[in-house]
C-alpha cells in the first residue's frame, strides 16, 4: 500500500448557532484503502462529510486533496475534483431511468451532435451493472426499484464517475446480506484499483471485515485511528462510547407507584411485539441506535403513526388511541424527536406555542380566549422552567434551541400529563440547557409523573433512568435496572 | 448598547412588514391626489368603498384558507354560481329569507365538498379547488343558458344599493364581516388552531388538534363568505351574469398577499386584506380618473403585486438576518 494521503483534514471546526458540531477534528485517508469512520449519532460524522463535499461551510481548519489545500463551494465542485458521495438517503431522481440517473449531468460522452445516444448510454450502463453483478435493467425506472436496488444504483453512479475518493454514508443500512456481499466485492475491487473509500457505518463487525483502518469520533471530537487488523470490537466500543459522565445528572429520589402505562404486544411498520410497563415516578430509558425503532414505538403509542396490533392501557383502562388528540385526552404528552418538523409551530409566538394544547382551558363558552388567563398561565410556566425569552410574544424561532425545547416541554406540562414521553429531548442543545432539562425531568418524576426517555446518548440514559430497555431492529432485546447497566453492556446489546 | 439597537431595528422592521399595505396605499393616494383633484371627492371615495365590498368579503374567506395552510381557487366561479342560483330563485318569487339562507348554505356546502375531496382522497387543495372551479363554471352556463338574469326584486338590489341612514348597507356588512373574522382569527380557539395548522400541520396534530376538523371548518367558513359576497355582487350589478366572479380568485390572492398574509400559511392579517382590496381598487380607480387605457391598468396591478411580494420576501430575509444575529449575540 502506498503511504500517500489522498485526503487530509486538519483542525476542522464547525458550530451551529453556538453549538459545537466539530471541534478541530482530523482525518487522513490514503489511496487504495477502505477507511471506516465510526461514532455515535451526533458525533459529527455527517457534518464532516458535508463539509468535505462543499454542502456546508467550515468555520476553521484545512482540507488537503493530494497535498493541495481545497475549498469546495458546492457538491458539484467536489465531484469535479474527484470526490463522490453515496448518501444515506437515496438521492436519485425517481421519475428517471437507471441509466439516466447514473449519467445525469455527465451525458457528454454519449452525445451525438445535440442529442443523447440512448442506445450507447443504455449499453454502457448494462455493462457497468453487469460488471458489478447487479441484476437491474438500465431502462428500469428508479421509482420501480427497491430501496436496496436504488442504493446499488447509487453505488454504480459513484463508480462510473471514476472518483478517486468515494464517501459511503451508511450504505449497508438498507441492504440485505446478498446485496452487502455485492457491495463489499465492489469496494474491494475499487480499493485494488487505488480508490480511497471513506466508509461510514454503525456496525463494528461489518467494518472490521472490510476496512483497513478506522477513525473514531465522539461529540464532535477526534478520538483516534486504529488499524483494523490490530484492534478489537471491544476496544472500538469503548472508544465510541467511553466518555466520562461529564454532564450533571441530578439525584432522583422517587417512589414507584401504580402502573400508568402498560403496552402489550404492540406492533407497527418497523417494530413488533413490544410489551412494557411504566409506573408513577419512574423514568424508563429507551436506548439503542437511531433507526432501531425507538421513536417509531413512541409515535405508535402516541397515535402519530398507525399501529398494526397490540394494546395500550392507561391507568389500568384500555386506551383506544388513533390520533395524538386521543392520546392527549388519556393524559399522555410527547416531546417529539424532530423539533422543527413536529414540535414548534414556526410562525407562532412563544406564548402561542406554549398554550396551544391547553387553549380550551382559557376559553369562554363562545370559544373566545381570555388573554389575561392565558398570559398568566404561560408566564407561570416560563418562570417555572426558566425559559429565556425577552417577552412571550416573540416568535418561537427567535429563541435558542434549548429554550425552544423548554417551551415545548412547558406546552405539555400545562396539560398536566400522567405520562411524558421525551424523544431525544437534549438533541442540539448546549450543555447548560441540558443540565437544566435533566433537573426538570428528575423533579417531574419525583412528583409522580411517569416518564419515558428515548435517547441515543448512553450517558444520558444511564444518568437519568430507573429502568432501561435496549431496542434493536424493532424489538426490545434487553432490559435492566439502572444499577446493573454499564455503557459496555448497553452498547453491546444495541450494536448486536 | 449594541443589543438594544438590533432589538429596535427588529421591531421597526416588523412594524413595516405588518403594515406595508397601508404604507403603499398612503404613498399611492398621495401621488394620485397630486395628479388629479377628482380623487378626493366624497362621491369617488364612497364609490371605491362600495366597489370593494364583494371582493373584500370574498378575500376574508380566502385569508382564512391561506392562514390555515391551504388554498381555494374555486371561490371565483363559486361566487358566480351562487349569484346565478339565488337570482333565479329571486326572480321566481322565492321569499327573501329563503334565498339568503340558501346562498349561505350553498357556499357552506361547496366549501365542505372541497375539504371532503382533499382530505378523503389526500389530494392537493390547489388542484382540487381549481377543478371544482371549472365544475362551477359549467354549472353557471347550464343554469342560465348563457343569458344574464335581470329584473331582480328590490330586496335583492338592497344588497348592492341599499343604505342604512346615509351609509351603504354593503359597506356596513363588509365592515361587520371584517370585524367578525378579525375576532375569530385573533381571539378564538378556532383561530389559534387554524393558524397552528397553517404554521406546522404535523406539529399541530401532535399537540392534539384535530387538523381534519379545522380544515373542514375553514373551507365551510370560506364558502359562507363566498355566499355573502355573491349576494353583494349580484345586488350591486342588479343582474346575475355567467361571467360574474370569473378571475376573482386571482384578485383575492393579490389583495390578501399584499395585505400581509403569506401564501405559506400560519399568519394572517385580516385588516391587511381590507387594505389590500382598497389598494387594488384605488389603482384601477385612479388610473381611470387619469384616463389611462384599461389594458395598462392590468399591467399596473400586476406590477404592484410583484412589488408587494418582493418587499415581503426581502423584508422577511432582512428580519431573519436580524434575528439570527440577535440569537448569536445572546450565545
Amino acid at each position: 500500500m502506498q503511504e500517500r494521503n489522498v485526503l487530509e483534514i486538519t483542525e476542522l471546526s464547525k458550530s451551529f448557532l453556538g453549538v459545537m458540531a466539530l471541534n478541530k477534528v482530523k482525518l487522513s485517508v490514503q489511496a487504495g484503502e477502505v477507511h471506516a469512520v465510526i461514532g455515535e449519532n451526533g458525533a459529527g460524522k455527517s457534518t464532516m462529510m458535508n463539509i468535505i463535499m462543499g454542502d456546508l461551510k467550515r468555520d476553521g481548519g484545512k482540507i488537503f486533496l493530494k497535498g493541495m489545500p481545497v475549498e469546495f463551494r458546492s457538491p458539484a465542485d467536489a465531484i469535479t475534483a474527484g470526490i463522490s458521495m453515496i448518501h444515506q438517503e437515496i438521492s436519485l431522481v425517481p421519475t428517471l431511468t437507471v441509466a439516466e440517473n447514473i449519467w445525469l449531468h455527465r451525458e457528454d460522452r454519449f452525445m451525438r451532435g445535440p442529442f443523447i445516444n440512448y442506445a450507447a448510454r443504455n449499453e454502457a450502463t448494462d455493462e457497468l451493472l453487469m460488471k458489478m453483478g447487479i441484476q437491474i435493467k438500465s431502462t428500469a425506472l428508479v421509482s420501480e426499484l427497491t430501496v436496496a436496488q436504488a442504493q446499488l444504483v447509487e453505488l454504480a453512479r459513484a463508480i462510473s464517475s471514476n472518483a478517486e475518493i468515494i464517501i459511503m454514508d451508511e450504505p449497508t443500512s438498507s441492504l440485505s446480506d446478498k446485496e452487502i456481499s455485492i457491495l463489499f466485492r465492489v469496494m474491494q475491487d475499487l480499493r485494488d484499483k487505488g480508490t480511497a473509500i471513506i466508509f461510514i457505518t454503525h456496525k463494528i463487525e461489518e467494518l472490521l471485515t472490510i476496512s483497513d483502518r478506522v477513525s473514531v469520533y465522539r461529540d464532535g471530537c477526534y478520538i483516534g485511528t486504529r488499524r483494523c487488523a490490530e484492534t478489537t470490537k471491544d476496544e472500538l466500543i469503548s472508544m465510541i462510547i467511553g466518555r466520562t459522565l461529564t454532564e450533571q445528572y441530578p439525584r432522583i429520589d422517587t417512589r414507584e407507584g401504580r402502573p400508568v402505562l402498560e403496552v402489550k404486544n404492540l406492533s407497527g411498520t418497523s417494530y413488533r411485539d413490544i410489551s412494557f410497563t411504566v409506573h408513577e415516578g419512574e423514568i424508563i430509558g429507551f436506548s439503542g441506535l437511531v433507526g432501531a425503532g425507538r421513536s417509531e414505538i413512541m409515535r405508535g403509542i402516541f397515535g402519530i403513526d398507525k399501529k398494526f396490533g397490540g394494546e395500550v392501557y392507561m391507568n389500568g383502562n384500555k386506551a383506544e388511541i388513533h390520533s395524538p388528540r386521543d392520546a392527549v385526552q388519556y393524559g399522555m404528552a410527547m416531546v417529539t424527536e424532530d423539533r422543527r418538523d413536529m414540535g414548534i409551530i414556526q410562525t407562532g409566538s412563544v406564548k402561542g406555542n406554549m398554550s396551544i394544547s391547553t387553549i380550551s382551558n382559557f376559553c369562554n363558552k363562545l370559544g373566545i380566549v381570555n388573554d389575561k388567563k392565558e398570559q398568566q398561565a404561560v408566564e407561570e410556566m416560563i418562570q417555572k422552567l426558566s425559559v429565556k425569552a425577552a417577552n412571550m410574544n416573540m416568535l418561537i424561532t427567535s429563541l435558542s434551541g434549548g429554550n425552544q425545547q423548554k417551551a415545548i416541554i412547558g406546552r405539555w406540562l400545562m396539560t398536566e400529563p400522567k405520562l411524558l414521553i421525551l424523544d431525544e429531548p437534549t438533541r442540539g442543545i448546549d450543555v447548560g440547557a441540558k443540565a437544566e432539562i435533566y433537573r426538570l425531568i428528575g423533579k417531574l418524576a419525583e412528583q409522580g409523573m411517569a416518564i419515558i426517555l428515548v435517547s441515543s446518548e448512553m450517558p444520558e440514559i444511564l444518568g437519568m433512568s430507573s429502568r432501561i430497555f435496549v431496542v434493536r431492529d424493532g424489538s426490545i432485546v434487553f432490559e435492566c435496572k439502572a444499577g446493573e447497566a454499564t455503557q459496555d453492556l448497553l452498547g453491546k446489546h444495541a450494536l448486536g | 448598547m449594541n443589543k438594544k439597537k438590533t432589538f429596535d431595528s427588529e421591531k421597526l422592521m416588523q412594524f413595516f412588514m405588518d403594515n406595508k399595505a397601508v404604507i403603499i396605499l398612503i404613498i399611492f393616494v398621495a401621488i394620485v391626489s397630486c395628479l388629479t383633484s377628482d380623487f378626493f371627492t366624497a362621491r369617488n371615495i364612497s364609490n371605491i368603498f362600495r366597489q370593494i365590498c364583494a371582493s373584500c368579503v370574498l378575500s376574508l374567506g380566502f385569508t382564512l384558507v391561506l392562514g390555515s395552510g391551504a388554498i381555494d381557487l374555486s371561490v371565483g366561479y363559486m361566487l358566480g354560481m351562487i349569484g346565478i342560483a339565488t337570482a333565479l330563485m329571486a326572480v321566481n318569487n322565492v321569499p327573501a329569507p329563503v334565498v339568503i339562507i340558501s346562498a349561505v348554505l350553498i357556499g357552506g356546502f361547496c366549501g365542505f365538498f372541497n375539504a371532503f375531496l382533499t382530505l378523503t382522497f389526500e389530494l392537493a387543495p390547489f388542484i382540487v379547488t381549481l377543478a371544482m372551479g371549472m365544475v362551477y363554471q359549467g354549472i353557471n352556463l347550464l343554469m342560465c343558458h348563457s343569458k344574464s338574469i335581470a329584473n331582480l326584486p328590490e330586496w335583492y338590489k338592497f344588497f348592492g344599493n341599499g343604505k342604512i341612514g346615509s351609509v351603504p348597507f354593503a359597506i356596513v356588512l363588509m365592515l361587520i364581516m371584517v370585524f367578525v373574522v378579525m375576532v375569530m382569527v385573533q381571539k378564538t380557539k378556532f383561530g389559534r388552531y387554524a393558524l397552528a395548522c397553517g404554521g406546522n400541520r404535523k406539529a399541530a396534530r401532535v399537540c392534539g388538534i384535530s387538523t381534519e376538523k379545522i380544515t373542514y371548518t375553514v373551507y365551510i367558513l370560506t364558502g359562507i363568505c363566498v355566499g355573502i359576497a355573491a349576494l353583494l355582487l349580484t345586488g350591486r350589478t342588479a343582474s346575475a351574469q355567467t361571467g360574474a366572479g370569473a378571475g376573482m380568485e386571482m384578485d383575492c390572492v393579490a389583495s390578501v398577499v399584499i395585505g400581509g398574509t403569506p401564501m405559506e400559511g400560519g399568519k394572517v392579517n385580516v385588516f391587511g386584506t381590507l387594505v389590500g382590496c382598497l389598494l387594488i381598487q384605488v389603482i384601477s380607480n385612479s388610473l381611470n380618473l387619469l384616463g389611462v387605457d384599461s389594458n395598462w391598468q392590468k399591467i399596473a396591478k400586476g406590477a404592484v403585486i410583484i412589488i408587494a411580494i418582493i418587499l415581503d420576501r426581502q423584508g422577511s430575509k432582512l428580519l431573519e438576518r436580524i434575528r439570527v444575529k440577535k440569537v448569536q449575540a445572546e450565545n
